[in-house]
């Protein structure tokens, strides 16, 4: 036993200790003793048992209530004390029978206590019955009382049914061997501190005294923080990488126009991509318009015959279709748009949400983010593509080891697969390429545009460290405690 | 994308020389072929640019092209017709297109290998036949010439493929399953195409099902291909895939005499590229004469005369719209692996979004009241946006082809979404505090898109004492930190307990800018909800308007 331990009691735990020098005791007994109030007792008792110092022992009690009758004896006497007193004078039947109550009962029990004996209707008292009219018997201490150790009178109480018997279980505290051989080690209680007080720091008083040291492995609950989600924490750490590296923020519209989603793509109008199972619909809203109809124009003549863009075409155009509204299906829209309203130089991300009729499963979802962006800019090339990529595995993915290879989107030419090293194996983790001209000369651009998207919500997915692609929705406040900060 | 299986041995046997698994593991990624399984069968992803590589004759071209075995145009011989195809009017389908091959060696692989081929063209470029549809005959099992031609569903009786009975057009589309898989290619028209030989037997019911009489089977080895479609230009590229593909397995191809057109035609197109131009997107120190010869490896003919180069492109390659999509072929042809990344000098200055930005300082202030962040899907149903609140339906997007319609509209406004949360943490400690900052669609004449994404922010705080004080604490908050001069009102909404909401309102603005209150225990009870509830719902970007 250290001294090192004696010093780090909790001073309720040394006067617990203390106080159970003398012996065993319920915490009722020790809080008396110590004047700490019993919540406090037992606390320091945990604490003192989890050290060792301490151990519990139940202890059983019996404890009595009066009944109505027993409270009524107790107050007027036991009816066989009431019938000797009365036999003192008289003991003719009729007298008795008007003087004590409950005969039978009275007459029963001075009879098995052997103070009267009944020879044919007549009464006489016995020698034991002469000295018991001035003693007490048990029956009547343990009514006056109001408890007994006798397991006989209690027995007999129960049968009279003068009282109710409850069993309590009481929690004793006793040393053990090592509690016992610390208290020596405990001397006398040197005023400590323990709860630094606004009244000891204006006083001054704390420098008279020691502060108490703290056992900093006693268990204390984890504070619960309010936090940002876990999937913003991730985009809004994506955001800054790009940003820092020189990008400027976009947004787009979730409910857009088929024009910009995929038209002003050179995705020709019967794509897989664009059908209805590809694409949300919207019911109830009246067609939207395009400001730029010279814009219009030029993208329905390039899907027409490839206006001057040196293209073939794809033969054809609906100008009905152009205008349907649906639910945006790719951020691609957001860069479109960018360059529509006339960006020439610099470059632009977004991050955001993209819908299609997917079904909800631990891979799939109808409402997803996306995250891509453009480099506008002249001379800009697949070198130079390649060269964003690589930054962009090392900067947000955090993948040192990416490769490339050919790949195919029907707004890019050339198109590029950045594929990452992810715990040994190769990972699909961007698909970009350079803008076709029959994407960026009807949108009035006459530089290369590079475009690119990271498979966003499988990084988030790896980042956070889950494997159910809903887990990046989920609102479950005990999950959300246990997330880890993204950084 | 589609997924092309192909017999590992088989596709080396045709490549010309050795070839490791190791060599074909590196070489088929750099030629747009992704491995997705590698065992007995290799499953390839390819791209649907390239529909030329949708078999393994097609993979086994381009790969023995870009090592450097077999390159430049392949000549191809097309020997002169013996087949007359007569073409009349067909309305469904206007155009049809034929060929002939001869003297193939019919084997396991290949037949394999060529009817994926087929149906790889008929799903993707022809949109599940809708653009193409492709039939294969035993050619020595009818007596040309062909007709192509439209006639009533009920006009002529045949026995269709894979079955035994004898009938008409229409009992195929009722009864068959082919016939009911596809029967809405042809439904609502009078007349329905077929192709029959000079003495009336069907060989084709065009795009639905071809007849059992010239059904191809191991002992065939002449056959003819009929190809029907809208998009002329689209079936012959198809015709000219298919049997260039044919011909890597020996068969000799015969042209068929077309309405006085010879088919198919297998002449090159020419484009000219600028090198130029070429080195400039690519960013590639490479003479002319490299191009020439990266042209070659991909299997081009090319011919480079000063910075142009005549591009010949063979009839298979239906990808080629415009030279960039042949800049693209000399970057494969170079290897990306080889190309070496560089970032550029483009100065720049990064720039977040508004809205984003000053989200984020509301989080952080919500944040520091207490509030956890929640984050909930834009789509919702009409139901918990209005109905479950207790109040009148507003006008909102609705989605005409929802998964479910629990996800059938676009949110309004975010707190039913919190309210629906707080229900699922029923079991969790309370008290509960949480928030949500995201966008809402509102529909509006106004916008090119007939709706507008406006951000607003919400927040909730549920336990047995939560308040209408509470939440005007936490609105106190926001003003004061923000500094918005904004007054509160009574109001009256029917989420909320009348006589404890209120609502918010800029000088000189008649709507509000937010409300809030006591959430009503209809609402409650509607989200079965065992505590009370007091929220707040604001238009956040207005905050930092004023």
């Amino acid at each position: 036993m250290s001294a090192d331990m004696a010093r780090k009691l909790h001073p309720q735990e040394r006067l617990v200790l203390l106080s159970l020098e003398a012996g065993e005791a319920t915490d009722e007994t020790i809080a008396r003793e110590t004047g700490l109030p019993k919540a406090a007792v037992n606390k320091a008792g945990l604490w003192l048992k989890l050290k060792g110092l301490i151990e519990y022992k139940d202890k059983k009690e019996f404890k009595i209530s009066l009944t109505t009758e027993g409270r009524n004896y107790a107050k007027n006497g036991l009816p066989e004390k009431i019938l000797l007193k009365v036999c003192e004078k008289d003991q003719s039947l009729e007298e008795l029978r008007k003087k004590v109550p409950e005969l039978t009962i009275a007459l029963a029990w001075a009879k098995r206590n052997g103070w009267i004996e009944i020879d044919k209707g007549k009464i006489t008292v016995t020698k034991e019955g002469g000295p018991a009219l001035s003693q007490k018997t048990h029956i009547e201490k343990a009514l006056e009382t109001g408890e007994t150790s006798d397991e006989a009178v209690l027995a007999q109480l129960k049968a009279r049914k003068l009282v109710t018997v409850t069993e309590t279980k009481e929690k004793i505290f006793a040393l053990t061997k090592e509690g016992r051989e610390l208290i020596p080690q405990l001397g006398a209680a040197k005023e400590e501190i323990g709860q630094l007080s606004p009244q000891d720091l204006k006083t001054g008083k704390w420098r008279e005294k020691e502060f108490r040291p703290y056992d900093i492995h006693t268990p204390v609950p984890t504070a619960v923080p309010a936090k940002m989600h876990p999937y913003t924490q991730f985009i809004n750490y994506t955001r800054q990488k790009l940003i820092a590296l020189g990008f400027k923020e976009v947004k787009g519209p979730y409910v857009e126009l088929e024009f910009w989603n995929s038209d002003a793509l050179f995705m020709p109008q019967d794509h897989p991509a664009r059908g209805i199972h590809d694409v949300f619909r919207i019911k109830n809203l009246k067609k939207g318009f395009v400001k730029d109809k010279l814009l219009m124009k030029r993208v329905s003549e390039t899907h027409k015959n490839g206006w001057i863009t040196g293209s073939a075409g794809w033969g054809s155009w609906n100008q009905e279709q152009t205008l349907s509204l649906i639910m945006r299906s790719q951020t691609t829209a957001a860069s479109a748009r960018t360059l529509g309203s006339g960006a020439r130089y610099g470059k632009f991300f977004t991050i955001d949400r993209n819908f299609r009729p997917d079904v909800i499963d631990a891979t799939h979802s109808f409402e997803f983010h996306q995250c891509e962006g453009i480099v506008v800019g002249e001379g800009m090339n697949l070198r130079h593509l390649l060269g964003y990529l690589k930054i962009f595995g090392k900067e947000i993915a955090g993948i040192k080891e990416v490769r490339f290879r050919p790949g195919y989107f029907p707004f890019t030419e050339p198109s590029v697969e950045m594929d990452g090293l992810v715990n040994g194996k190769w990972v699909e983790l961007a698909g970009s390429g350079i803008f076709r001209p029959e994407v960026t000369l009807p949108l009035g651009v006459n530089v290369p545009v590079l475009a690119w998207g990271i498979g966003f919500g499988r990084l988030a997915m790896i980042k956070l460290g889950i494997t159910d692609m809903r887990d990046l929705f989920n609102h479950d406040l005990e999950w959300l405690k246990n997330k880890r900060i993204v950084y | 994308m589609p997924i092309i299986t192909v017999d590992s041995d088989d596709l080396k046997s045709l490549i010309g020389r050795k070839i490791s698994d190791e060599e074909m593991k590196k070489v088929l990624p750099l030629n747009k072929l992704s491995i997705e399984d590698w065992s007995e069968e290799i499953k390839i992803e390819v791209t649907p640019d390239r529909p030329d590589l949708f078999s393994t004759e097609g993979m086994a071209r381009q790969i023995s092209s870009w090592l450097g075995i077999n390159t430049g145009l392949v000549k191809t011989d097309v020997s002169k017709p013996l087949i007359e195809v007569v073409p009349s009017k067909v309305s469904l389908r206007p155009f049809i297109t034929c060929g002939v091959v001869r003297g193939v060696r019919m084997n396991d692989s290949m037949i394999k290998s060529i009817m994926q081929l087929q149906e790889m063209l008929d799903f993707t470029l022809g949109r599940d036949r809708k653009k193409v549809a492709i039939g294969l005959h035993d050619v020595c099992k009818v007596i040309p010439p062909f007709y192509y031609k439209e006639i009533l569903p009920e006009e002529i009786e045949f026995v269709p493929l894979n079955s035994s009975k004898r009938m008409n057009l229409m009992q195929v589309i009722k009864t068959h399953p082919k016939g009911i898989q596809y029967s809405h290619l042809v439904r609502g028209a009078k007349k329905w195409p077929v192709i029959v030989d000079s003495k009336n037997r069907v060989l084709s019911f065009p795009p639905i099902i071809n007849g059992e009489l010239t059904k191809v089977t191991e002992e065939t080895t002449d056959l003819f291909i009929d190809i029907t479609g809208p998009n002329e230009r689209l079936i012959n590229h198809c015709l000219n895939i298919l049997v260039t593909a044919l011909e890597k397995r020996g068969g000799k191809i015969e042209a068929v005499s077309l309405g006085g057109k010879l088919r198919p035609d297998l002449s090159p197109r020419l484009m000219e590229v600028n090198t130029d131009e070429a080195r400039k997107l690519l960013g590639l120190e490479i003479s002319n004469k490299e191009i020439q010869t990266l042209l070659e490896r991909m299997g081009y003919g090319a011919a480079v005369k000063k910075n142009s180069a005549s591009v010949l492109i063979p009839a298979f390659r239906a990808d080629i719209l415009h030279p960039v999509d042949i800049i693209e072929d000399i970057g494969i042809a170079y290897g990306f692996y080889d190309i070496i990344p560089e970032v550029p000098r483009l100065p720049t200055t990064g720039e977040a979004n508004r809205t984003e930005e000053l989200s984020n300082r509301v989080r952080e202030l919500m944040i520091g009241l207490g509030f956890q962040e929640v984050i909930n899907y834009t789509l919702t149903s009409k139901e918990r946006q209005f109905a479950k609140m207790n109040v009148k339906p507003e006008s909102s997007v609705e989605i005409e082809n929802p998964v479910s319609q629990e996800y059938s509209a676009c949110r309004r406004w975010l707190l039913p979404s919190l309210i629906e949360n707080i229900r699922s943490n029923k079991h969790r400690k309370f008290p509960q505090k949480i928030f949500e900052i995201a966008d809402c669609i509102i529909p509006n004449s106004k916008s090119d898109t007939s709706a507008l994404n406006v951000r607003k922010l919400s927040g909730v705080t549920a336990h047995s004492h939560a308040s209408l004080s509470e939440i005007i604490s936490i609105l106190n908050a926001i003003k004061e930190n923000f500094g918005v001069k904004w007054e509160m009102k009574s109001y009256k909404h029917e989420s909320f307990i009348p006589g404890r909401c209120g609502a918010i309102f800029l000088p000189g603005m008649q709507e509000p800018l937010g409300i809030f209150g006591e959430i009503n225990p209809k609402v409650l009870v509607n989200f079965e909800l065992n505590n009370p509830a007091a929220a707040f719902e604001l238009d956040a970007e207005k905050i930092f308007e004023h």
